[in-house]
């Protein structure tokens, strides 16, 4: 990499043609970088042309660029949201001081710490993803994976440059131990269990962008609050790609319901049995797979009761979600916060120090923003005159971190035995047989303009291109 | 001309599409987009028409632009309830409050998106 135009081939506003340590340090990385896209990387995917969005700059007309790009040739680039000198540390401790632009050496572990962690789950995804361009249920929807990927790197490359310019010989080693960990690995795993898990099928993947990377985004948001600028303006650029992520994931169940109620309507019937003969994903099958992905992203918000949380707010590390626009006194030194705990046998709250739950807030709030979603979702199935309701679990259900780990809680929040779990899990959860079905029909269709049967098309296309274009060309 | 007979391109956001991403808030150099639990917003009367907004939208569902006569263009308060788009008006009914559609004058800045640019379907195509 040593003579090349930095600018031009890592689109950056880091100053990276004059650093010399930071090219140094990215020389070293960025061929591990694309052997690792090469082998962990979308599988099959080498010599298509993807129609895809790449960052140039931040600002809205840079940010945005369109066009068709071999992957592996992607321009992967540095970007920080524009700085303001006269940013304040709005929340912790330190409130009211200038915002940090080093790393200062108390919170050195921590904040490595919380960025490794953040990065981890980039490349994670990918390898979670790899396969399942080969069973893309429209042109439209592979460019639309594909985009996610590239952008996961993007991710990436930002944690591994806030790893490389602030941390050291420290950071340059937790850079490559990022590729050097696998999705799934028994020797050498992802660092969040849920990052390890499957992504089997598109249904999987549209609730995994709607419901995991949406736990990307609040995480992100506490973390543009941060003390340290420079990763509170990293975050805060990875926001806006992050949301085209979402938009896959909703849209892509929504239109797997409008396909759903179209049949139904088609058919007059909801009968599982005839619905599956006729190739559509039944309702509730949709609500397993809600409940399950539902269950398994609210638990990557960590225990109900974190003293790490609390020092990462007051230290300045991690805010909440919307820090500045909340009315109290950003210290929250005497504030309390309900959780929920089981005990003999029902669930009931309990008032606990703020500061220890802010992993619950991140939760809460997340949950909120959730059922915006699934809102709109039922929002489908009425316009198509269907009675039926998909609903969030409750937030014990299925949980496996914190105080209600464990705990066997009905998805409307009753507390069972084991053996009524274990007799009704199958109505709550997917079976094998239900992920065995929607495995099924998962055929691969990439003539443009077309779908799968089990899909409706999207509304429009991406950067107002036809719904039918060409956003993949194949060599 | 009087405050009813100006006609301005309102900019509105479809809820039907929209995620509730935040992008465009974020991205709003003069504050004019807001939310609440249901619905992302854009007030009217700060609204520059400046586009910023308008590629980091992941879903299109932020490119969509009224006709309105200003004094009856839609209230943030209104556009909260919405679950769809209202339609657009057709240049009888815009007559009848009093504007000339067809002179197609747009008030707020020369930035703004000329009337002609804007289809029928009330989505821009520049």
């Amino acid at each position: 990499m040593s003579g090349i135009n930095y600018s031009e081939k890592i689109p950056n506003n880091v100053n990276l043609s004059e650093d010399r340590t930071l090219q140094r340090a990215l020389e070293q990385w960025q061929p591990n970088f694309i052997n690792w896209w090469d082998d962990m990387g979308p599988e099959g995917s080498k010599d298509m042309d993807v129609y895809l969005r790449t960052a140039v700059s931040v600002d809205p007309q840079g940010w945005a660029q369109f066009g068709h790009v071999k992957m592996r040739d992607y321009r992967w680039g540095v970007f920080l949201n524009p700085g303001d000198q006269e940013r304040k540390i709005h929340f912790g401790d330190h409130i009211g001081e200038k915002v940090w632009q080093d790393v200062p050496g108390e919170h050195r572990a921590n904040l490595r710490r919380i960025i490794v962690t953040q990065g981890d789950t980039e490349p994670a995804s990918v390898e979670q993803q790899r396969h399942l361009g080969l069973t893309a249920p429209s042109m439209y929807d592979l460019r639309n994976l594909f985009q996610i990927n590239v952008e996961e790197g993007r991710h990436l490359w930002a944690m591994v440059y806030l790893l490389h310019k602030y941390f050291g010989k420290d950071g340059r080693e937790e850079a490559d131990a990022l590729l050097q960990r696998n999705s799934g690995n028994e020797d050498n795993p992802r660092i969040l269990q849920a990052f390890n898990e499957k992504t089997p099928d598109w249904l999987s993947f549209f609730m995994f962008t709607y419901f995991t990377d949406r736990d990307g985004k609040f995480q992100l948001c506490a973390l543009a609050e941060s003390a340290f600028d420079p990763l509170a303006r990293t975050t805060k650029f990875m926001l806006t790609e992050e949301a085209h992520h979402m938009f896959v994931g909703e849209s892509g169940v929504s239109r797997t319901i409008q396909r759903t109620v179209d049949v139904m309507n088609q058919l007059k019937t909801d009968d599982v049995a005839k619905l599956r003969a006729a190739g559509v994903i039944d309702l509730p099958t949709i609500q397993r797979y809600i409940n399950f992905h539902f269950s398994v992203t609210i638990d990557l918000f960590g225990a109900d009761q974190s003293s790490n949380a609390a020092t990462f707010y007051s230290s300045g590390l991690k805010g909440r979600y919307e820090e500045g626009k909340r009315a109290d006194d950003h210290v929250l030194k005497g504030n309390t916060y309900k959780i929920l705990a089981v005990e003999e046998g029902k669930l009931i709250e309990k008032e606990v120090p703020m500061l220890n739950a802010l992993n619950e807030v991140l939760r809460d709030d997340y949950i909120t923003d959730s059922k915006g979603g699934i809102d709109r979702w039922n929002r489908v199935i009425d316009k198509a005159g269907i009675s039926f309701k998909l609903t969030a679990p409750h937030k014990a259900f299925h949980r496996n971190i914190g105080s209600l780990s464990g705990s066997k809680v009905t998805p409307d929040g009753r507390v069972v035995t084991s053996e009524e779990w274990m007799a009704k899990v199958g109505e709550w959860l997917p079976t094998n047989e239900d992920r065995a079905y929607v495995g099924s029909l998962m055929g691969r269709v990439v003539e443009p303009g077309k779908f799968a049967n089990w899909i409706a098309p999207p509304v429009m296309g991406i950067n107002r291109q036809a719904v039918d274009f060409d956003y993949v060309r194949f060599s | 001309m009087t405050t009813e007979a100006v006609l301005i391109q309102q900019h509105l956001i479809d809820p039907e599409i929209c995620i509730r991403c935040n992008t465009c808030e974020a991205t709003c150099p003069v504050g004019a987009i807001t939310h609440d639990s249901r619905n992302y917003v854009v007030d009217a009367d700060k609204c520059n028409l400046c586009m910023a907004c308008v590629p980091p939208c992941p879903t299109g569902s932020i490119d969509n632009w009224r006709s309105m006569p200003k004094a009856k263009a839609y209230s943030i308060e209104e556009q909260l309830t919405w679950d769809d788009l209202p339609v657009a008006l057709s240049e009888g009914e815009l007559q009848a409050m009093g504007v000339d559609a067809s002179a197609a004058s747009v008030s707020i800045n020369s930035t703004a998106p000329a009337t002609d640019s804007i289809t029928s379907s009330g989505r821009c195509c520049f």
